[in-house]
């Protein structure tokens, strides 16, 4: 008896030991170290000297190596001494350092009693006391001014580092929508989105990751409508983070997602400004990433990946015809390889009789087994796909071309598979691309693998139990504490408006619940009338 | 993590060595599309089976082979030594049974394993050939599709337009143990070419019985079916001097509408049926000139003595032969059970007793396009 519980004891140690792999565990563990290391303090804080030699000795230590750094030092009028203007020179306005300050601190015709703040003419100036704030506004963009005698420096800002133009959205292309996608600049994010959403609801709380990278994230969301609870999910697990950098916001997704081990996309990354403001009316968090040109969103849904803007801009009956499609194009894009290969090696009874004899006729020749045949054709498919990624535009077509066109014709004439097997290719890439979000769409090319395989090795019932499996995982999804099925399961009728059907907007009097807003109510009665009122 | 990871490599990977066991890649298959029993003049049994072929190189596109076997189970294994395929019976569309195997008894006891298999198809079409099979499964032409497909067609749209009957494997399988029915089929023939020649009855053991031409098929899928495809009747009009000519009177109608109703009763001994049948026709042809706007009422009741009579004359021939393919049995059980419960097992004998009386009323509800 006594052994015994000593046994689980010790076994229990193991497990922690071990660090057991489970996925609370695994999201605990993270907290929980999080928590204990909490950002150490490097070094001691430096204050500024009142003599500028010794701050520019001290700059100049910080700053080995360091070919653009520029340290203008020069006699003014309005100070006791020498005064020192630090820079680094790709990542500032020249226009504005020349223009705005350095050209009214050295012209003697001012007033000689204004303060040095008062003569440049930038909007946005902070002081700064010690070495490390001076250290990280400088690698941040801003210059700094430094004056003899003075304990304080004077931060200004004069960002103007290399920038993209707004251009139209890449990866989400809309007929109707606007034109205007994010770029890498967060601000110029944040006032495409603001844009909008004129409203001073609109709140963002910014957050800087990273240890090394020290990337700006603003949280964006609509303080009235978005809830508390899902604000403090995604606030606490971004702090949690202990990190060198996050480049992308694919990044900080991975690294703040509910499970790292599903294959579904939990959290929505998108690069249009009107697809955020329509989140964030909806009651969801927008994250805005600086230095990458997408935005994070969530809480997501399954069905929040199959809604594109376009969706809202269309009549309603013509949105609901495409919807459906997308839906439709998700089960072709994840089983239709699989059935074929189920059909035709375990279940050739359900073929109807005049299709059988095409599909035999063509297997005839065939010298691989469906499965072989099938992987054989997919992985060529995602190998053209990628290739046509990767390479610029007009080669990216001749890609397209030689792919679909040569290797299809070339491959069924060889006999290699059979052109019932092009066919069902060619179908499933079409619907795969159909999939209006990114993350989606790859996820079920991943799946359709997973699926063929079930079909090689047990027909039908193989299909069937990924069916339920993809099924069972899903309805336990969640994303940011939100189920990530619903509406569907748990059930929200209310939300059915917006899922399969579109109804027409003025019926969608209520935000969705699936987004956890506090408050429902979106638009009164708005039901066009015609002619008779 | 290292535990789970390894447990789950292992199913997997034990999971995918046997897979599925009856897995079977359509090219390795055989899919025998056509089966036929029969029974040569020395009384041994005889299986034929068609099947398409799926080589390119072949020039035939369908072969077919016929073996000496003692049943359908052990004529598959014969198959199988000849066939480059496995045989399959999951994708059978026509049962032929020969003439004189139909003639022998208990010859449905051969059809065991089709019921007992899961893998057989049930929905193959039960097919009585007046002749030997071997005929039917060598017909092959270049004019035709692979023999199978050709018969399949040619079955499934005389059934449409009710010049036969469509029984599958299945049905017949109701049909036989169906105490209150008999069986029926349908029947092809050889004449100059293979066709359709209307229904084929059968006993109640599904030995032959007898067999209708395809107008009579109609009126019997009337009666069974109620309306149920395209019912297209043509009919000779009473004519003094209708002999002689060369171009005599007839009236063609479609049935557009149809409703019965059968007045169930056990009088004397004997059940009594009277049938109530109400047609609504439309008049298709009519190649004599008749004054419709006057005398509609009395085209009508011509129609309703015509049809009457074909129906007396029908119902005459299954009683003599002893068989009840219209299924009055089961009005019998449901009306009156007691009388039924006496007589169940000799139902065709009490039917062929039994008095029928069919009463049909014609509305005629169109007259085409013309006057």
């Amino acid at each position: 008896m006594g052994k015994n519980t000593h046994d689980n004891e010790s076994k229990s140690k193991y497990r922690e030991d071990r660090g057991y792999m489970s996925l609370k565990g695994w999201l605990g563990r993270k907290r929980a170290l999080a928590m204990l290391g909490k950002r150490p303090i490097t070094g001691s804080i430096q204050p500024i000297s009142d003599r500028l030699d010794e701050n520019i000795a001290m700059l100049q230590t910080i700053f080995t190596l360091t070919p653009d750094l520029i340290i203008r030092t020069f006699e003014s009028n309005f100070a006791e001494g020498r005064v020192a203007l630090v820079y680094l020179s790709g990542l500032v306005d020249k226009n504005s350092i020349n223009n705005n300050m350095l050209r009214p601190l050295l012209n003697p015709t001012s007033n000689a009693d204004t303060s040095i703040v008062d003569l440049l003419s930038v909007g946005a100036i902070s002081n700064a006391y010690d070495m490390e704030t001076v250290e990280a506004e400088i690698l941040q963009g801003s210059s700094v001014l430094l004056i003899e005698g003075r304990t304080e420096a004077c931060v200004v800002e004069t960002h103007g580092w290399p920038q993209r133009a707004v251009e139209d959205p890449q990866m989400e292309a809309s007929l109707k929508g606007a034109h205007q996608g994010f770029v890498e600049t967060d601000i110029q994010n944040i006032a495409l989105i603001r844009r909008y959403l004129p409203n001073r609801e609109l709140k963002i709380k910014q957050l800087r990751v990273g240890e090394r990278g020290k990337t700006k994230l603003s949280i964006m969301y609509m303080e009235d409508i978005a809830s508390p609870d899902v604000l403090k999910e995604m606030e606490d697990r971004i702090k949690l983070l202990n990190i060198d950098a996050v480049i992308n916001t694919g990044e900080l997704a991975e690294l703040i997602e509910d499970n790292p081990f599903s294959p579904f996309p939990q959290l929505v990354t998108t690069e249009r400004p009107d697809s955020v403001a329509s989140h964030l009316l909806q009651g969801r968090i927008a994250v805005v990433v600086d230095r990458s040109p997408s935005v994070l969103v969530g809480p997501a849904t399954f069905a929040s990946f199959f809604q594109t803007v376009d969706d809202y801009s269309t009549r309603w009956p013509v949105a609901t015809f495409i919807r459906l499609l997308r839906y439709l194009a998700f089960l072709v894009a994840t089983f239709l390889p699989a059935v074929y290969i189920a059909l035709v090696s375990f279940n050739y009874e359900v073929i109807p009789i005049d299709l059988i004899l095409s599909v035999g006729e063509s297997r005839e020749r065939v010298p691989f087994p469906p499965l072989l045949e099938a992987m054989l054709m997919e992985l060529t498919l995602e190998m053209l796909r990628e290739a046509g990624v990767r390479l610029p535009a007009p080669i990216g077509q001749t890609v397209g071309i030689v792919g679909g066109i040569v290797i299809g014709q070339a491959v069924v004439q060889a006999g290699v598979v059979s052109n019932i097997m092009v066919i069902v290719v060619a179908f499933t890439a079409i619907a795969s691309f159909i999939i209006p979000n990114y993350d989606m769409a790859s996820a079920l090319r991943l799946l359709r693998f997973v699926m063929m395989g079930l079909a090689g090795m047990f027909g039908i019932v193989g299909i069937v139990i990924g069916l339920m499996t993809m099924m069972g995982h899903m309805i336990s999804l969640e994303s940011l504490g939100v189920p990530y099925g619903s509406p569907l399961a748990p059930t929200r009728y209310s939300d059915w408006k917006d899922l399969f059907v579109r109804v027409p907007l003025w019926n969608m009097k209520n935000r969705p619940v699936s987004a956890r807003a506090r408050q429902l109510k979106r638009q009164g009665e708005n039901r066009p009338e015609g002619d008779g009122k | 993590m290292r535990k789970v990871l390894n447990i789950g490599l292992a199913l997997f990977l034990l999971l995918s060595l046997p897979g599925c066991m009856d897995r079977i890649d359509l090219e390795d298959a055989t899919l025998t599309l056509m089966i036929g029993l029969d029974v040569n003049e020395k009384n041994e049994l005889l299986f034929y089976a068609s099947s398409p072929v799926f080589s390119r190189e072949a020039q035939v596109k369908s072969e077919e082979n016929g073996v000496k076997a003692h049943s359908l189970r052990e004529s598959r294994q014969r198959f199988d030594e000849m066939v480059s395929g496995v045989t399959l019976s999951g994708k059978v569309q026509l049962f032929v049974v020969g003439r004189r195997l139909l003639q022998t008894t208990d010859w449905f006891q051969l059809m065991d394993v089709v019921y007992r298999d899961a893998r057989f198809s049930v929905n193959a079409r039960m097919i009585a050939y007046d002749g030997p099979v071997h005929e039917l499964f060598h017909m092959q032409t270049k004019a035709k599709p692979r023999v199978a497909l050709h018969l399949l067609k040619l079955v499934d749209t005389a059934n449409r337009r009710n010049i036969t009957v469509k029984t599958s494997v299945q049905e017949l399988h109701r049909q036989i143990y169906e105490k209150g029915l008999t069986p029926s089929i349908t029947k092809l023939n050889k004449v100059k070419e293979v066709q359709v020649e209307g229904t084929a009855l059968l006993t109640e053991k599904g030995g032959f019985a007898t067999a209708l031409t395809g107008r009579e098929t109609a009126f019997l899928q009337m009666l069974l079916q109620g309306k149920r495809g395209e019912i297209s009747i043509s009919l000779p009009y009473p004519d003094s001097d209708g002999a002689e000519k060369t171009i005599q009177r007839r009236i063609s109608f479609f049935v557009k509408g149809l409703s019965k109703k059968v007045k169930t009763s056990f009088v004397d001994g004997r059940f009594h049926f009277n049938v109530d049948m109400k047609l609504r026709v439309s008049i298709s042809e009519r190649i004599f000139p008749f004054d419709m706007d006057e005398d509609y009422k009395k085209m009508g009741t011509v129609l309703e003595k015509e049809i009457q009579a074909e129906y007396q004359d029908l119902l005459l021939k299954c009683q003599k032969l002893k068989i009840d393919p219209f299924g009055f049995g089961l009005h019998a059980r449901a009306y009156e059970y007691d009388e039924w419960k006496k007589v169940q097992n000799e139902w065709t004998q009490a039917f062929s007793q039994a008095k029928v009386n069919i009463v049909t009323h014609v509305d005629i509800k169109g007259n085409g396009n013309i006057k």
